[in-house]
């Protein structure tokens, strides 16, 4: 009995070759990602899974440790002087580009003046950026239009050098995705084929230094898989080794008792939250509606139900995670039905035809809220909420669409009335803080707008040192709780599932790449 | 019978034609800016302008109407907002995965069910026809997502024989490569078989009882002619006439299923593609997607109308029977 | 004079009396089961994804609610889709089967013609792409399944029309001056009702075979309760390796309509056709 089994288990694996290579062969590590790549031109966008192929093949200036703090990849030291204004970066040596270009400073300067020629994302990473100079090969010194603690830190976390010798002839960088201009990185590995829709394959890099780790992975192979579902059924039959996504927790507890597998479990930098359009609805333009709103939502019963209890309440606008900024428990209403009534009413809004809904000037208070409806934990945390809001007399309607849909309208088309979604990371948070609130901030996706909001983002953002930004963050909290633009909701666990096929893995608090970060496909070995 | 012959494939012809032509107009004229359907703000300008000529979607709807006809005569079927390729060339691929999972499960449906159905007419009555009967009407009454759970939970998960999903692993060895699309494909065709046996058992049978009772069949048996030869021969060849024409019709039912077998089962196909398309909103995915497989059903449809015109010794000779 | 025998040799085959029972006891869960039950909405903190239990029978879905009504509005929300699937299909296909069947010239062949045409197209992928332009509700997607039976229920009635239309009674009616149109609708009608109940109870089956895959691909109307979209909360959450009453009750649900319907439809057909040697 136990000998058939084994054999089935053996020709389960997706192919056989995976056993037969860790025999000593070619050493396969296989990734499950969740949905198609959207381009392989890393720079012109941001989907999450161009991001995931990206940290083998086109590794960011760094990465954030399991502390929070941002840490560097492919720069040695950075010098801050003259009270957060200059900032020098020096370069490791012995980096090369896959087609053995060395990579140098010239590159660095490329990069920032390259994204922002073309509007490129990542651009506004570079917007404080007065004046930069080569110092030498592996040097570069940057000079801020004002002082900004964080513009490293920033700068690290979000940008991918690009090869200038490959990049500077192109004058339309959004209409190269894949097939023209051939992907040159300088990670440890490199793109070798690919199938777009199906899987892209990996290769070790040969020339990746040797001081800064070698891999004891030879290929990768990411496999696209169209849902949840698949993508677990594939862990459970060894057909890939690890997901590039976190698992929701029912479906991450059917590995937890399994020793086959390793389980990782991170708080998340990034948090759920209910975005309002004013422009769209009158309602979420109303104040009142939106601190109704606010008292309407009971997020640990959220928690409870809709993440099954593996994930934290987000109380206030910035994350736990960030203690300094959290010392003053600044935080939104508290879950209160009758308060929420209270509101409603005094601003005029009463239930005149007794169905359960208040109206004002004849119109019922009906708000349609869009999300990605093929994600259950935001299924459910909408239909809590709807209904705890019908409770105080406001009508939420359901507007669950696919995930492209969903992209469309909240950052191109602006369709909608109020959004619920989860921000993937918020680092560097006394810097980030203007980039969602702020006017024409690229995250301020309704473009609300509020003066003293403007100014106490702008103030933390351009501070000389972590201490200073303080009080402004405070400030800026305080009026956030207030106004609500946004309202958060929840931090979820991330749940990172692996095969113990292999050690040594590294999971780093980042949405997009967990237990498969640049570190970790660095570090991680076939099981001995 | 050749007057019969030309007689369906104008036939299939116009149904073709009724079928793109319902595309067409749902697309066009669904609430709403028709541009949306296939422009997309993704696009760039070029592109934008390229396509509103070449799809003209400033003319008038009998304009378009001309012009998309033209167009599916060159195989032009716009291009897909989330994959900016020629839809055409998006297809061509997954059309053959398609054809390769309904065509074997068809084929092994047939090779099934025609002698079960035949067998069980023969011994109607019998504790074998009462287990087949029983089990024809739990197959017709089969919810596929369902069935595809209990196969992968099963085979995939408990036992590990077959992979969970899709049609072939990335990375395999050339020499491995049949071997690997075959394993993969053991679960969907096994599903489509299973939700299609009942349907082509109960035709069967039931055409073979009805023939069984002919005269015909009698004057054979009369004349002495051996039982076996009557039911293979005689019988089984007019019974056929139903059970092909069924087949034909049972098409539609078949790529239903295949949609949604597909879809499950993540086989990269058109039926799959469809539930892509509609998710993400593509419609010029989703029209090509459609038209392509409504001229595969009817061309299906014609092949086995052809088939019967070979059976039906009435048609060959033309004797006026109006179908 | 012909019913009364109908009914006495139908209640004398088992199978289909079996389906019959199945029939009665759905339209009883759907009818006045939505009387006796709340319609299950928002979430219960208590006992979310709870096990069959003396509380809860069924069990409880992710959110806390109980299964058993949440399969009691889905059994009306399947009544409803099969019998406004009858009720369009009825009103299209009776008609043009009768005129195509009785006025066999031009009419009745282009009437065919067009039979066959709707016949061919591929339903299921039309279906999604309704679906999807007009935006996901129980009313469209009945109305449309409906649409797409139309054909097989009218070539059925064409084709009793077709046999019953020459038989020697008709013709002497015909000549004793009876109106044509009463010729149509009582005698004709009546007697084509044996084979179009049969492909009525098809078309029921279907639909909620149909209305199932559509919600379970996530196109269904996601403010009705449907057997399909029990199971598709249940799938997109991950639940149904530790929630097996999530997947197993709403299946069976579903299973056992289609099943009571199919047999009832085999009952109706081998008694009005008996097989006998």
């Amino acid at each position: 009995m136990e000998l058939g089994l084994a054999i089935a288990a053996t020709a389960a694996s997706g192919t056989a070759m995976a056993q037969a290579k860790q025999a000593g062969k070619t050493v396969v590590f296989r990734i499950g990602i969740l949905g198609d790549v959207q381009t392989l031109n890393f720079w012109s966008s941001n989907d999450v899974n161009t991001q995931v192929l990206q940290e083998a093949v086109m590794p960011r200036y760094g990465y954030m440790d399991e502390n929070g703090n941002v840490k560097p990849n492919l720069l040695r030291q950075i010098d801050v002087k003259d009270g957060a204004r200059t900032f020098v970066l020096h370069l490791k040596p012995n980096l090369k580009w896959h087609d053995g270009v060395p990579f140098s400073a010239d590159d660095v300067i490329f990069t920032g003046e390259y994204l922002v020629k073309h509007k490129l994302f990542q651009n506004t990473r570079f917007s404080n950026v007065a004046s930069v100079r080569k110092i030498d090969n592996l040097t570069v010194e940057y000079k801020l239009k004002a002082p900004q603690v964080g513009f490293a830190d920033v700068m690290m976390f979000w940008v991918a050098p690009m090869p200038k010798h490959r990049w500077e002839k192109v004058t339309d960088p959004m209409t190269i995705t894949d097939d023209s201009q051939g992907l040159v990185g300088l990670g440890p590995f490199k793109l070798t084929e690919w199938k777009k829709g199906q899987h892209y394959i990996l290769n070790r890099n040969p020339d990746w230094p040797a001081a800064l780790g070698v891999p004891a992975i030879d290929r990768i192979v990411y496999r696209v898989y169209k849902d949840e579902n698949s993508i677990v059924l594939a862990l459970r039959t060894g057909e890939i080794d690890a997901t590039s996504r976190q698992f929701l927790p029912s479906m991450a507890a059917q590995f937890r008792k399994n020793p086959q597998y390793r389980i990782f479990e991170t708080q998340s930098p990034g948090y759920s939250y209910i975005g309002f359009n004013h422009k769209k609805s009158e309602f979420a333009a109303d104040l009142a509606v939106r601190q109704a709103i606010a008292h309407c939502v009971d997020r640990p019963k959220i928690v409870k139900l809709a993440l099954e209890g593996n994930g934290a309440a987000m109380p206030g606008s910035v994350s736990p995670i960030y203690k300094d900024f959290v010392k003053s428990k600044i935080e939104y209403p508290a879950y209160d039905i009758e308060a929420a009534k209270k509101l409603l009413r005094d601003a005029g809004y009463a239930d005149t035809d007794g169905d359960g809904i208040v109206e004002k000037n004849g119109k019922k208070l009906s708000i349609k809220m869009m999300y990605e409806g093929s994600r259950n934990d935001y299924d459910k945390s909408v239909r809590i909420i709807k209904e705890d809001a019908r409770k105080a007399g406001i009508d939420l309607v359901l507007e669950p669409v696919d995930r492209q849909v969903y992209m469309d309208r909240q950052s191109k088309t602006k369709e909608y009335e109020m959004l619920f979604v989860q921000w993937g990371a918020i680092v560097v948070v006394y810097d980030s803080f203007y980039n969602l609130y702020g006017k024409d901030a690229f995250l301020n996706y309704s473009g609300f707008q509020n003066p003293e909001l403007e100014k106490w983002a702008k103030d933390a953002k351009e501070s000389a040192t972590l201490a200073e930004s303080i009080k402004p963050m405070d400030e800026a909290q305080k009026v956030v709780v207030h106004q609500i633009p946004t309202l958060a909701v929840w931090m979820p666990n991330l749940i990172f599932v692996a095969s113990a096929k292999f050690d040594g893995y590294l999971p780093y608090p980042s949405s997009s790449n967990g237990a498969i970060s640049l570190i970790s496909l660095l570090n991680i070995k076939p099981h001995q | 019978m050749f007057r019969y012959i030309g007689l369906r494939i104008v036939k299939g012809g116009l149904t073709f034609l009724a079928a793109v032509t319902v595309t067409f107009l749902i697309v066009r004229l669904m609430p709403g800016d028709p541009t949306t359907a296939f422009l997309s703000d993704s696009m760039t300008a070029q592109d934008v302008q390229a396509l509103s000529a070449a799809l003209g979607l400033d003319k008038s709807l009998p304009e378009q109407y001309a012009l998309f006809l033209r167009n599916l005569v060159h195989f032009e079927l716009g291009q897909s907002f989330f994959l900016k390729q020629a839809v055409s060339a998006i297809i061509a691929p997954r059309l053959a995965w398609t054809l390769l999972l309904i065509g074997t499960s068809l084929f092994i449906t047939l090779l099934i069910g025609i002698p079960l159905g035949v067998y069980t007419a023969r011994h109607k009555g019998k504790w074998i026809d009462q287990i087949v009967s029983t089990m024809i009407v739990l197959g017709i009454s089969i919810f596929i997502p369902l069935l595809a759970f209990v196969f992968v939970y099963v085979f995939s998960l408990e036992l590990g024989l077959t992979p969970v999903g899709g049609a072939f692993t990335p990375d395999v060895e050339d020499s491995e490569r049949i071997g690997d699309v075959v394993r993969h494909m053991l679960l969907p065709t096994a599903t489509l078989v299973v939700v299609n046996l009942a349907q082509i058992v109960l035709y069967t049978r039931n055409s073979m009882l009805d023939v069984l009772k002919e005269d015909y069949i009698r004057t054979a048996r009369a004349k002495g002619v051996n039982d076996r030869s009557v039911t293979w021969g005689h019988a089984l060849r007019n019974a056929m006439i139903p059970t092909v024409t069924v087949t034909g019709l049972m098409l539609g039912r078949m790529v239903a299923g295949a949609v949604l077998t597909e879809t499950v089962f993540s086989w990269p196909g058109v039926g799959s593609m469809i539930y892509e398309a509609v998710q993400k909103q593509d419609f010029p995915l989703l029209q090509g997607a459609f038209i392509v497989l409504a001229f595969s059903v009817i061309l299906m449809t014609l092949v086995t109308d052809l088939v019967v015109a070979w059976l039906d010794p009435r048609i060959k000779l033309d004797a006026g029977i109006i179908r | 004079m012909r019913d009364i025998g109908f009914v006495e040799s139908f209640s004398k085959h088992r199978l289909g009396m079996i389906g019959l029972t199945g029939i009665v006891i759905i339209v009883a869960l759907g009818v006045f089961g939505p009387m006796v039950v709340a319609y299950p909405v928002g979430y219960n903190e208590a006992m979310p994804l709870a096990a069959p239990a003396r509380e809860h029978w069924l069990g409880t879905d992710g959110l806390g609610l109980n299964l058993i009504d949440e399969i009691i509005w889905g059994a009306r929300t399947s009544l409803f889709i099969s019998l406004t699937a009858v009720a369009v299909a009825t009103c299209i296909g009776v008609p043009l089967g009768l005129v195509s069947g009785y006025f066999r010239g031009r009419i009745g062949g282009l009437i065919d013609s067009v039979i066959e045409i709707a016949m061919t197209i591929p339903t299921l992928p039309l279906m999604i792409l309704i679906s999807a332009i007009s935006g996901p509700s129980v009313g469209t997607v009945a109305v449309v399944i409906g649409v797409f039976s139309w054909p097989t229920l009218a070539r059925i009635v064409r084709n009793s029309t077709l046999k019953l239309a020459s038989l020697p009674y008709i013709e002497a009616a015909i000549v004793l001056g009876i109106p044509r149109r009463t010729i149509m609708f009582k005698h004709i009608l009546l007697n084509a009702v044996g084979p179009a109940l049969v492909d009525l109870t098809i078309i029921m089956a279907t639909a909620v075979l149909t209305e199932a895959g559509l919600s379970y691909l996530g196109l269904g109307d996601p403010n009705a309760w449907s057997w399909g979209s029990i199971l598709q909360n249940a799938f997109r959450a991950g639940h149904q390796f530790h929630a097996w009453w999530l997947i197993v009750f709403p299946s069976l649900a579903i299973m056992f309509f289609v099943v009571s319907f199919n047999l009832l439809g085999l009952g109706i057909n081998e008694t009005l056709n008996p097989k006998r040697d």
